[in-house]
């Protein structure tokens, strides 16, 4: 009796429910996947070299043209390193502020993707579309949460997408509490429901796949960090944000425009998931009550639990939300004068979907000398590819094809990764061989 | 609230633009001035997800995107035969077609919901799209002033 001879290639050529343009390939022999390339073949963006001479007050606004889920992010951390590189203090009431133009960002970006992008993939439905019909009350809660954050990104930066309200030093204006006053009793009303989707993803049924990776995250000293001056890791990692570059390599690879991150040459995990495995205790009491009641420890290691942690994150960024609309944090001018020079300065704030570094340097009369932007996603990358290779194993590779694309396209959209900053979703392709 | 609401669907950028071009030549041309107090508004959109909230409380929307095209009349699309079009230019998760789906499978939206498609070259040159707004807006407003006309004249036989 022979035995008959097995190659398999799943080929996913575009992947979809994501942002920006993505495709998958797999080649499967003898029960063993033996090539995995995750492709990002958007076309390389430049930013970094658009930067170079432009006046530093043009940051803000040309870098929050890199993402149109995330500008707030790419904003902050502009901001935070030009600043740390003038060595201007901003007030703590700017910094409040900023802290609710945040809560707006992780808002309507974890609300998006939970009930958008990763919802249907756990209830076996195509599209958000399609479970709309059976689950019409939880896509309400995800767009009424989803514009609500975007409306707090309005209140400061003009407009929810590309805003334009930030600049180095604070902000161009701040709102009146005639302007906010609406905000704030939406944001009063929206804790239920928050607390609703907390409870609502525990309980969806997530595939149960435990891994081990390394989790990196920002440390904040007063509370849960969108902001924080050290990166710390489940490994023991706790460095100042400018050390980054010691510890932290970028690399190419031949199949994907997108940069892979290493920490000490080794993949690693950014996001929703790293930072509550590493700060969870950092969480109001009200918030952690809530994990509690979900049954879901944190640290975890199924990766699947990052739904539940981005759950987690839209009710802590209500809360906040809240908090800093009921304190109103005064200020007598929206943003601190700037002195430039010629210096460098490394910034860092916590994207929707993980760290996103910054470094520039300047010349004397503020011009930017160089720039470089490390994002969420690129970090992710060889992350994703390693939970690939676990995922799929675990999940069987003798399934059929259909089977396992829709499983790899699970695992990749499960990190809500932003291809444009590193969406469209997944080309698979799978090849079998036997020996 | 009114009743019309008018969203361009787009960016500042190139080819995308055309919607947003198209809302402020009709602003300009006074449209909603041509109906009684309150009942059209026009504004621009960005991300399509966020046509739900824009859409929320109208009975009759029209919006104004770019198509991939060279069609020298406006396009008028239902959300099915938009989300038929394999032609898309939008590139990122959730698109006008799926946008507009997600609203009708809601129940959510207004009773009448149509696409106005403006044909675009999609690497045209910012001047090139606003010249093809400008040839198109003619057809589009005549366009608009239809969909409405029988949007009123089913408003009247209910």
């Amino acid at each position: 009796m022979t035995e008959s001879k097995r190659e398999v290639r799943i080929k996913v050529p575009v992947l979809t429910r994501v942002e920006g343009e993505g495709a998958l390939d797999i080649a499967i022999h003898d029960q063993e996947i033996t090539e995995l390339r995750l492709r990002i073949f958007e076309p390389p963006r430049l930013f970094e070299k658009f930067l170079e001479g432009r006046d530093y007050q043009e940051v803000p606004d040309l870098v929050a043209r890199i993402c149109g889920i995330c500008p707030v992010a790419y904003q902050m951390s502009a901001a935070q390193a030009l600043e740390n590189a003038f060595a201007v203090e901003v007030p703590a009431a700017v910094h409040e502020w900023r802290r609710l133009f945040y809560c707006g960002e992780w808002l309507q970006s974890h609300a998006l993707h939970i009930h958008l992008l990763a919802a249907p993939d756990f209830l076996g439905f195509n599209s958000v579309t399609e479970m709309a019909g059976k689950y019409p009350a939880e896509v309400r809660r995800g767009l009424r949460l989803q514009a609500l954050g975007n409306d707090i990104m309005e209140l400061l930066g003009a407009r929810s997408v590309h805003p334009v309200g930030a600049r180095i030093g604070g902000f161009h204006s701040l709102p009146t509490a005639n302007k906010y006053a609406p905000l704030l009793q939406r944001l009063r009303d929206a804790h239920e429901d928050a607390r609703a989707l907390v409870l609502w993803t525990a309980g969806l049924p997530l595939p149960d796949d435990e891994q081990d990776f390394c989790s990196v995250a920002l440390h904040d000293r007063t509370g849960y960090g969108m902001y924080g001056d050290r990166l710390i890791s489940s490994e023991g990692l706790n460095i100042a944000i400018e050390e980054y570059p010691q510890h932290f390599s970028e690399f190419q690879v031949p199949y994907s425009t997108a940069l892979h991150g290493g920490l000490h040459g080794r993949p690693y995990l950014v996001g929703p998931l790293a930072r509550l495995n590493l700060n969870a205790a950092r969480l109001p009491r009200s918030v952690q009550e809530v994990i509690e009641a979900t049954g879901i420890r944190f640290p975890s290691r199924n990766m699947f639990h990052s739904i539940v942690a981005r759950a987690v994150e839209v009710l802590f960024a209500v809360q906040e939300a809240t908090r800093i609309l009921e304190a109103a944090p005064a200020v007598d001018v929206p943003c601190v004068e700037i002195r430039p020079r010629a210096a460098a300065g490394s910034g860092c704030t916590e994207a929707p979907r993980g760290i996103l570094w910054h470094r520039y340097e300047t010349q004397g009369d503020g011009r930017i000398r160089s720039a470089r932007i490390v994002p969420p996603t690129s970090q992710n990358q060889a992350r994703i590819e390693q939970d690939l290779r676990n995922a799929l194993q675990a999940f069987g590779l003798d399934r059929d094809e259909p089977a396992l694309r829709l499983h790899a396209e699970t695992v990749i959209r499960n990190y809500d990764p932003c291809i444009s900053c590193a969406t469209h979703f997944l080309r698979l392709n799978i090849k079998r061989s036997t020996t | 609230m009114t009743a019309v609401r008018i969203i361009g669907v787009g960016s500042p950028q190139a080819a995308d633009s055309a919607g947003w071009i198209a809302i402020e030549a009709l602003e300009r041309q006074g449209l909603a001035a041509q109906y009684p107090a309150g009942m059209l508004s026009l504004r621009q959109c960005r991300a399509p997800v966020h046509l739900y909230q824009a859409l929320a409380g109208s009975q009759c929307g029209i919006i104004v995107d770019a198509l991939a095209g060279t069609e020298t009349e406006v396009l008028r699309l239902t959300p099915e035969q938009l989300q038929a079009r394999t032609d898309l230019a939008s590139v990122h998760g959730i698109g006008v077609g799926e946008a507009l789906a997600l609203i009708q499978a809601l129940g959510s939206g207004p009773a009448a919901l149509t696409v106005l498609g403006i044909g675009i070259d999609v690497q045209a040159v910012p001047e090139l799209v606003e010249q093809r707004v400008k040839e198109l807006l003619p057809d589009l407003s005549q366009c608009i002033a239809r969909i409405i006309a029988e949007y009123v004249a089913a408003a009247e036989q209910t």
